[in-house]
This record gives structure tokens, C-alpha cells and sequence, in this order.
């Protein structure tokens, strides 16, 4: 908060607690929701507010005195303050429900077990345990709390979550942005969301399922048929982000995207780890393209972003098959610098893994 | 009754000049009178905007009982900003998922915008932009009051806003209980 923040020193008469229990509500909701919850000791007046604030928020917090600078959450307190608020919410509707916290610290045990065997144990067993937690914490938000916008990014000891199936079946759901998560294709049916129009999926692998062990073409032609029975789902995408594992070698993949979102008003191929790394999947190669079959994308396209590292020989074989789909030149912008905020860690997770 | 013929004329001739201002008169409870560009009165206020459709804007200036001359000023300042503002090539690009946000992040002039108020100004601002259902205006002002809360202890929250805690040490013993989960880092 900069200095203007501290508006005039101290007040003379309680403003706040004076407005209407709706712009209470409001202002509770900008907050993350540790402190929202916290407002209840201030006075009666405060008592139950922050259970009708419409927005769920739980983020990055850095801890003070003994760790400093770690975060406050681990999966122990994560699941315990979340469990919490959520029972406690039950079924007050809520706008958003955006729980980012990023990279979990370890818990306290975790820290002085001699026995590293145990510890590695116990710190797998948290990541699933957590997994499990986050499954249900989706579905609660989604179900009852009727949220229109869903955020999840969690991550613990550079471990992605692993969303069980969770049935997403929402009239009100129209954004999701689930970033740090491994995520099956089953999980991924949206077609019980009319409303939903922004999907945002990064830093996550997707499982195919353990039907395919063998062909890349074959993984092809699964999302076909995966994405055939849930084509309305794209009835209504209106923002789409793809990033590497969607660089399939033909490029059917990201063609088929194009094919079926008829309304899409929003494009961003994220290529950050497509720089002829070992193991990745894209293979250009000087063939023309030649379409397997003709359409032209949504006539609302009119933001396509390409970002990349740097030159990237993709990023014309892209040009190529987003213009010959249609895509107008001037709609199209490429950032070549575009390094995001991920940790190259992960650089080699970024594709679709196969079993 | 009585009809009187001129009068009615001069009263629609009023009426048609009226409609064809781009500009709406506003009066304060103090009697000051401000001047606001329609469109954007009735786009950025529901209130407003049902008082242009339905004809009930006074010439003369249009009665706002409710608000203070300093609390309009700032509306009408904010009304006037909005329609001058041009958004930025960024904003347009990530208009899509905007417009699906609940909350729309505070833009850098309507941080400084608020960021500029006194104590008793912003509240008067809140006040002001929830009788005219002005809901940018509202959630700029209840995210700036946010900004004042955040991260802070209760014993802080009460200095800053001046709270009274009329809560009894047993009460608030047992709440502090009630909600342990929250309290992590004590």
C-alpha cells in the first residue's frame, strides 16, 4: 500500500460499520478470506458477515517470525483452513472462488524427520491427500456455492495437484482457469456448463488415459473422439489459452480447436518450451500444409496472441495454418521475448504424457 | 382545470430541449449544481440512467437529497474521467475475460483517483456511488476500503476505521475459538 493508502490518520466516527450489510459484503470480498473471517472479532456488527461475501479467496501469504518468508500455507494448514471455510460457507452463493497459493511450504514434521524414507513418504502421501482435499473443495464451489469463476493453482514441493474426476455440472460456470494441476481428459468434460466461456488450463499435464500405450497418432485421434462428445462444450468458448501440449507433430490437435469453438474471440498459443528441446512432440517439417478438410475459424477471432521465447521456426508453420483457416494477418500478434512467470523446472512436463 | 395553452408549449419546447442536452444538471443536498455528460451518467449509473429514460431529470437540477456537494463533485469528476478515458491497447486485448470477472481490477487512474480522497471523503464517495447504483464507482471505492484492511490484526482494522468492539472478553474469547482456523499465525 503506498503512502496515500494510509488515508488521513485516524478517523473519527465508524464509517465502515455504518455502510449497508451489501457494500460490507463487497469490501469483504476483496479481501483473501483469512482476513474477511478475521473481521469477526472486530465487533457484533461483524460477527457473520464475511459468510455472505461473494468470493472465496485464498492466495500467496508469506509467513512472519520463525520461517520467514515461506508461506503460510502448508498442506496441513491449507486443508484445514479451506475445509473450514468452506463447511462454514455451505451453500451462500458465491462469484468467485479462487484459491491460488502457489508453492505450499512443508509441514512442521516434515522439516526435522530423520528418517528421509519416512519423510519422503509422508510428503507423498500429503500430495495425495491434498489432491483428494482440492477435488472436493471444486466440487463444493462449483455445486453449491454456484461459483461463476473457478482459479486453482496449487503446488507442493514442485508437485502438481492431481484433480480427481470431479463432475463439473454448472449453469452458472463461466470461466476456469486451473493452472499446477495434472488433470485426465476425464476431468476435463465441460459439456454440463452452458455458460461457460473462458477455459484456461497452464502448467498442467494432461492424462490421457492408460487406453493408449503405444502411438502419438493414435493420442490424435483419442482427442477426436474425446472432444466429438463434448463438442457443444466449445458451443460458447469465447478466450482460449493452448500451450505446448497441444503442439501435436500434424498440428491436428490446435486445428481441431479452431474447427469446433464457432464463437471464439480470443486465441493464445503460449510455445515457451517449443525450442526444439528433446522429447517434444512437434516435428516442422517443410511439407505444405494441406488441410484435411475446409473451414474457417470463428468470425469473431480477433485477438490472436502467439508467444515465444525467442525466433521460433513453429511460429511460421503456425501463420500458415491460422491463415489458411481464415485468421486475418492484423488480428494476429506475436511476442517473441515471452518468458512467464513458471519455473524452468518444469520445462520438460509440458506435453501430453502418454501410459 | 384550467388548461393554459402557451404554457403547455413552452413546457414541451422545455422538454424537447431537455432531451436533445448532452448534458445532465445535478443538485447536492447543499443546493450546488454540477454539470455531468448524460451518456456517461447513464452508463456508469443505473439510478441516473432510469431518471434520463423516465424523464425525470430537472432542468433546473435534478434533486440528490442524499449527497453532499464534495461527495458530487467527486462523482461527477469520476463520470467525467470515465468518458474521457481512453482503455489501453491491454485492456482491450483481455476485454473478453473482463467482461466475465465478477471484479474488474481498479485501473491506475482510478486507484489515484481514490487514492486521493480523505478518510470521510471516500466513505461519502461509497455512500453516494451505492445510492446511484453506480457499480464501477462502487467496487473501486469497497476495493480501496479493502486495500485499508488487508493484512492488518483486528486491533489495527478497529484504529484505522475507529471500531468500537462492544463485544464482552468471554464473547470474544469464544469466537476466537470458534473460528481457531483462521487464526493460524497466533
Amino acid at each position: 500500500m503506498g503512502k496515500t493508502g494510509e488515508t488521513s490518520a485516524a478517523a473519527t466516527e465508524d464509517r465502515i460499520s455504518a455502510l449497508p450489510d451489501d457494500v460490507l459484503h463487497l469490501v469483504l470480498s476483496c479481501l483473501p478470506s483469512d482476513d474477511a473471517v478475521r473481521t469477526s472479532v472486530l465487533a457484533r456488527r461483524w460477527r457473520h458477515q464475511w459468510k455472505s461475501a461473494p468470493a472465496i479467496r485464498v492466495a500467496f501469504r508469506r509467513r512472519c517470525g520463525r520461517h520467514t518468508g515461506s508461506s503460510i500455507w502448508t498442506p496441513r494448514t491449507l486443508t484445514m483452513f479451506v475445509n473450514h471455510l468452506l463447511l462454514l460457507w455451505g451453500y451462500s452463493p458465491v462469484d468467485e472462488c479462487d484459491i491460488r497459493c502457489g508453492e505450499l511450504d512443508q509441514d512442521e514434521d516434515d522439516y526435522y524427520s530423520g528418517d528421509q524414507m519416512s519423510a519422503c513418504i509422508s510428503k507423498r502421501t500429503a500430495g495425495e491427500a491434498l489432491s483428494t482435499v482440492a477435488g472436493m473443495w471444486i466440487r463444493h464451489a462449483v455445486s453449491f456455492c454456484k461459483a461463476r469463476v473457478l482459479k486453482v493453482s496449487v503446488r507442493h514441493i514442485g508437485n502438481r495437484l492431481r484433480i480427481p474426476d470431479v463432475p463439473f455440472v454448472s449453469e452458472n460456470l463461466t470461466k476456469v482457469e486451473i493452472a499446477e494441476a495434472r488433470l485426465t481428459f476425464d476431468t476435463l468434460d465441460f459439456s454440463r456448463c452452458p455458460a461457460l466461456e473462458v477455459l484456461e488450463f497452464s502448467m498442467s499435464r494432461i492424462d490421457v488415459g492408460r487406453i493408449l500405450r503405444h502411438l502419438m497418432m493414435c493420442l490424435v485421434q483419442f482427442i477426436f473422439r474425446r472432444d466429438c462428445q463434448f463438442c457443444t462444450a466449445f458451443g460458447n468458448l469465447k478466450t482460449l489459452l493452448l500451450n505446448e501440449w497441444c503442439m501435436t507433430p500434424d498440428f491436428s490437435t490446435l486445428v481441431y480447436f479452431l474447427r469446433y469453438t464457432p464463437v471464439l474471440e480470443k486465441l493464445t498459443l503460449q510455445l515457451e518450451y517449443c525450442d526444439g528441446r528433446s522429447g517434444l512432440a512437434v516435428d516442422v517439417t517443410d511439407e505444405e500444409y494441406s488441410p484435411q478438410e475446409d473451414f474457417f475459424v470463428s468470425k469473431q477471432l480477433n485477438v490472436v496472441e502467439i508467444k515465444c521465447q525467442k525466433k521460433n521456426e513453429l511460429v511460421g508453420k503456425l501463420l500458415i495454418i491460422l491463415q489458411t483457416h481464415g485468421v486475418r494477418h492484423q488480428h494476429i500478434n506475436i511476442e517473441q521475448d515471452f518468458c512467464s512467470s513458471r519455473g524452468k523446472i518444469f520445462a520438460d512436463l509440458h506435453h501430453i504424457y502418454v501410459y | 382545470m384550467e388548461v393554459d395553452k402557451g404554457k403547455g408549449e413552452a413546457e414541451e419546447t422545455r422538454k424537447v430541449a431537455e432531451a436533445d442536452r448532452d448534458t445532465v444538471t445535478l443538485k447536492s443536498s447543499d443546493g450546488k449544481l454540477f454539470e455531468v455528460s448524460k451518456e456517461a451518467a447513464a452508463r456508469l449509473s443505473t439510478v441516473l440512467a432510469g431518471m434520463i429514460a423516465g424523464g425525470s431529470i430537472d432542468d433546473n437540477g435534478t434533486d440528490l437529497k442524499q449527497i453532499g456537494s464534495e461527495a458530487l463533485e467527486n462523482v461527477v469528476d469520476y463520470c467525467n474521467k470515465h468518458a474521457n478515458s481512453i482503455p489501453s491497447a491491454a485492456l482491450i486485448s483481455s476485454s473478453i475475460s473482463f467482461n466475465t470477472a465478477p471484479f474488474k481490477e481498479p485501473e491506475e487512474w482510478e486507484r489515484k483517483f481514490v487514492d486521493r480522497l480523505s478518510h470521510d471523503a471516500l466513505f461519502d464517495l461509497v455512500e453516494a456511488a451505492n445510492f446511484l447504483g453506480m457499480e464501477r464507482l462502487l467496487d473501486v471505492t469497497c476495493h480501496k476500503i479493502s486495500e485499508m484492511m488487508k493484512g492488518k490484526s483486528p486491533d489495527q482494522i478497529r484504529e484505522v476505521f475507529n471500531i468500537k468492539n462492544d463485544y464482552t472478553k468471554e464473547e470474544l474469547e469464544e469466537i476466537r475459538q470458534e473460528l481457531a482456523w483462521a487464526f493460524y499465525d497466533d
